[in-house]
């Protein structure tokens, strides 16, 4: 094979295990479901494979990846109209907004913002919310795990939430 | 007023993380929508918390086992591991497999080596973080430079070649060495500026998304990193805004756009909205008016140094409002000027 041309086994894996969370993060970004994110991802690199003898694994590769992810994720959000996806069912109070275009720079800063945001949080803070976002527990569970009341728990996620928000503004 | 508030972040948050009764789902709704600012902190709370979540599940994801999956989708088969593989296993094993094998190896550990070989080459990137207040710094070249919160800037411990490249993410005051032979770059996303010995303002994130300059002496050229041959040229006293793909330039207006840095504010018949943003913007709080009729109110006075505190207690003394500081919400309410 011409190795200024195309990609081998070998360079696909790699580029696939460093691309795939970037392109996985892009793709929930626009359809909010964790499956046809997934489903997205695979389908832009099956594309991708098919190409990679082809493709100038230099320069093109991850522009031609991402516009395949944005494409498909819009292709999805148009032909499942429904925009209440099953990542949050948050559907109800306010409509969802429409989808909006960004790119893969933009996602890495977003991703960037809301980890600093984390950082931000006091400890105890940030301990309350890790609890009920990562280890999934419920509010008295975490009182219980803590030894403090359900309302200190209350007023922590609030915070946390407060400042996610002063941090990360749709842009 | 501001009890409620309290109140509605705390069952937003308890609607997200699914602990809302039924009942108060339909009383978070109401109160959703009452008013426009009441939906405004419900859907930039919808945003936040959904950004989070998308991270947070993308962080969450196997990479190992997304890659069996796409394996199995377009069939490649690892020889070691197929089920033929395995049977022959007990045979001795051919020399030229053996061979394959070790190139293989040669192969992906040859790609990661070299990446960091040539990693290891350049000068090591340095960053410097401002956290949650004002922190200043200098350049190896001697320049000077103060972020506000949040900001960030990377720069190479050492400037080699033919310019001085840092990028910057945020709001920062630079005062840049001069070196005519070495122009000093800043980039940020698809935005570049070129300066020429010179200090100035810059926010590559301001309020309304879009990225600001402010040029307080010297010569700065602004261009887009993919067309470096249409560059503008700011003179000292411009304001130049990046929205989209535009590069708008103007007179700078803002009396106020170093008082994050100087602590000296002026207002001259400045309407109250545009006080409680910049009180907001240089003391890193929540100034917020309890009511839009309050924006009629206007405000002439010079303040150096001085605490918000203070601050406040000019504008009651001045302007007949009243104000209540929670810390994290300082709301001024009254009836507003005639």
């Amino acid at each position: 094979m011409n190795p200024e041309h195309g990609l081998s086994r070998s360079q696909f894996e790699i580029l696939f295990r460093t691309e795939y969370k970037g392109m996985l993060l892009f793709a929930i970004h626009y359809v909010k479901e964790e499956e046809a994110a997934k489903e997205i991802v695979q389908e832009a690199f099956i594309n991708l494979w098919e190409k990679r003898e082809s493709i100038n694994p230099e320069r093109e590769v991850k522009s031609y990846l991402s516009a395949s992810v944005r494409n498909r994720s819009l292709n999805y959000l148009r032909d499942n109209k429904r925009f209440n996806g099953t990542l949050l069912s948050l559907g109800g109070l306010l409509p969802m907004p429409a989808a909006e275009e960004v790119n893969t720079i933009e996602i890495r800063e977003l991703s960037g913002q809301i980890h600093r945001a984390i950082e931000e949080l006091p400890e105890k803070c940030r301990e309350v919310f890790r609890l009920n976002r990562f280890e999934q527990m419920k509010y008295q569970e975490i009182a219980d795990h803590l030894n403090i009341s359900i309302k200190t728990v209350e007023t922590q996620m609030s915070k946390a939430l407060s400042h996610l928000r002063s941090r990360i503004r749709q842009t | 007023m501001e009890k409620d508030r309290i109140y509605f972040e705390g069952l937003i948050a308890r609607y997200f993380s699914k602990e809302a009764t039924p009942a108060e789902i339909g009383e978070l709704s109401s109160w959703v929508n009452e008013n426009p600012e009441n939906a405004a902190v419900f859907g930039e709370s919808r945003y936040a918390w959904m950004a989070f979540e998308e991270v947070r599940i993308t962080g969450l994801a196997d990479v190992d086992e997304a890659w069996e999956a796409f394996k199995d989708k377009v069939g490649i088969r690892e020889e070691t591991r197929s089920a033929i593989g395995s049977q022959q296993s007990k045979r001795a094993i051919p020399m030229y497999r053996i061979l394959l094998r070790i190139a293989a190896v040669i192969v992906i550990l040859a790609f990661p080596a070299f990446h960091l070989y040539k990693y290891l080459q350049q000068p090591a990137i340095k960053e410097f973080a401002a956290g949650t207040g004002r922190a200043e710094t200098l350049l190896p070249d001697g320049s000077h430079v103060m972020l506000n919160s949040g900001a960030v800037i990377k720069y190479p411990e050492k400037f080699k070649g033919k310019k001085r490249a840092v990028s910057l993410d945020g709001e920062a005051y630079f005062d840049v060495a001069h070196n005519a032979s070495k122009p000093f770059i800043i980039a940020t996303d698809g935005i570049r500026v070129e300066v020429k010995g010179t200090s100035f303002y810059i926010n590559t994130r301001s309020w309304s998304g879009d990225f600001e300059l402010v040029l307080t002496s010297g010569k700065v050229e602004l261009y887009f990193e993919n067309q470096p041959g249409q560059s503008r040229v700011l003179n000292p006293g411009e304001k130049a805004i990046v929205h989209g793909n535009q590069i708008i330039i103007s007179p700078n207006t803002d009396a106020n756009y170093m008082a994050w840095k100087t602590h000296k504010i002026s207002f001259n018949n400045e309407p109250l909205n545009s006080v409680a943003a910049t009180l907001s913007k240089v003391y890193q709080a929540n100034v917020r008016l309890g009511n839009s009729s309050l924006a009629s109110c206007r405000l002439t006075a010079t303040f150096d140094n001085q605490s918000l505190e203070s601050v406040l207690n000019v504008l009651k003394a001045t302007l007949d409002v009243d104000i209540r500081n929670s810390g994290s919400l300082v709301e001024i309410s009254g009836k507003g000027c005639r």
